[in-house]
């Protein structure tokens, strides 16, 4: 799979405007996920500008794009700018790399509930509360734990895109899906750190 | 004495991303006999899991009904195949020069033949060889530009850049500079298609021809 995303890339880079497509198809998904963990509206027409946005600014520099081997940070970075350049033309507060995902996202579905207790999960709560508290997290956490919840990539495949060492990112999926634990069902005896002052100490 | 070598966070993210082995599976249970909470929460997670990963699903759907655009697709400037950021840029740059020059009593009438092989708002260039979008980027395509217009005699030149604004770049290192690229063009008139501006009786705007007069205003600097 990399050497053939590699191939695509390099080809790419050559003016193939179908090596282009392939591997724009085989991306958009996880390029998408990076757009809502930064903070991008999650209603789908926003989505589909932002992408769109996306996808004309990667045809537009795919060509300084020295590296096939780093098309994932690179596609990365396009779509981090294109949402930094759509936030700022709607007027939105913009996103910090540590920023919430929240303050940009005015039309997500309200404040995510913390600490909500034990019963939450296993009286069934709906994906979207469990989704919010991913999106609660800082965005060095719900970023990992957004792309690997795509199941597009592999957690090498993520470091890569987020120029990290695949054990960081390892790291911070533990320590993510930990937060969102202790902000579920805190626990006094609990050796963790509390999920507030967590969340302080990392933004 | 705790005689696990794997941490209970860590046995648990490999069990969610199903990369456990059977050692990781030993341990797990290991773990469990001494904390009979630790099913529990396995159960907790892998449903949290599942249901994070359908929503995400849900929400980056969208992705799937964006394609790359194609060079047909592709809105071509009118007149010529210049990439339409560069038809922005241009005919921005065009508009600038015109400000700068305050041309106000000389416009070009709509419809007339001045300048017939280019029309009335192209601009420098967009008369050179067909040039096919997908092949360029900015930067080639602009080049292409001041090339294509240099060599038509259209483009006079490139006035000093100006920097609008910079902040600190993205990914924390650098700065992203905005800045404004200005071009010098220059068009070819004919006595009989310049207009000039005058009233009528109601005071309204209205364009006469230029040659009725007795001495013809030129467009001069």
């Amino acid at each position: 799979m990399e050497r053939e995303t590699a191939e695509l890339a390099s080809r790419a880079i050559d003016g193939d405007r179908d090596a282009l497509s392939d591997l724009w198809r085989a991306h958009r998904r996880w390029v998408a996920a990076v757009l809502i963990a930064h903070g991008s509206p999650r209603d789908s027409a926003a989505l589909e500008d932002l992408l769109q946005d996306i996808a004309m600014a990667t045809v537009r520099n795919i060509s300084t794009l020295r590296d096939p081997l780093r098309w994932r940070p690179w596609l990365r970075s396009i779509a981090i700018n294109a949402l930094r350049s759509s936030l700022r033309r709607r007027h939105l507060p913009g996103v910090t790399l540590n920023g919430s995902a929240h303050n940009a996202a005015d039309d997500c579905a309200g404040p995510p509930r913390m600490g909500q207790g034990p019963d939450a999960i296993d009286s069934g709560e709906d994906a979207e509360r469990a989704l919010q508290q991913v999106l609660a997290l800082p965005l060095i956490y719900r970023e990992v734990l957004l792309l690997k919840a795509l199941r597009d990539l592999s957690t090498r495949h993520i470091a890569e895109a987020l120029d990290l060492p695949v054990k960081t990112v390892e790291t911070r999926l533990i320590r993510g899906r930990r937060l969102i634990l202790d902000a579920l069902a805190p626990t006094p005896d609990s050796h963790r750190a509390d999920f507030k002052s967590e969340m302080d100490r990392t933004r | 004495m705790n005689t696990h070598s794997f941490d209970i966070d860590e046995l648990l993210c490999r069990v969610l991303e199903g990369d456990a082995s059977a050692d990781c599976w030993r341990e797990l249970a290991a773990h469990a006999a001494c904390d009979d909470r630790v099913w529990a929460r396995v159960a907790s997670e892998l449903a949290q899991s599942r249901m994070i990963e359908r929503r995400v699903h849900e929400l980056t759907a969208p992705a799937e009904r964006i394609e790359i655009p194609q060079p047909q697709a592709e809105p071509a400037a009118r007149g010529g195949l210049l990439p339409i950021a560069l038809r922005r840029r241009a005919a921005w740059s065009g508009w600038a020069v015109a400000a700068c020059f305050l041309v106000a009593f000389v416009l070009l009438r709509p419809g007339s033949t001045a300048a017939p092989d280019r029309g009335d708002d192209l601009i420098a260039g967009e008369t050179a060889a067909p040039m096919d979008p997908a092949a360029f980027t900015a930067t080639e395509a602009l080049r292409a530009y001041v090339r294509a217009g240099t060599d038509e005699g259209l483009l006079v030149g490139e006035l000093p850049i100006v920097a609008v604004r910079t902040t600190p770049a993205a990914q924390g290192a650098g700065v992203e500079v905005v800045y404004m690229r200005r071009f010098l063009e220059r068009t070819f008139v004919d006595d009989g298609d310049i207009v000039r501006l005058a009233s009528d009786e109601h005071g309204r705007a209205v364009t006469l021809p230029a040659r009725d007069e007795s001495s013809p205003r030129r467009n001069s600097l």
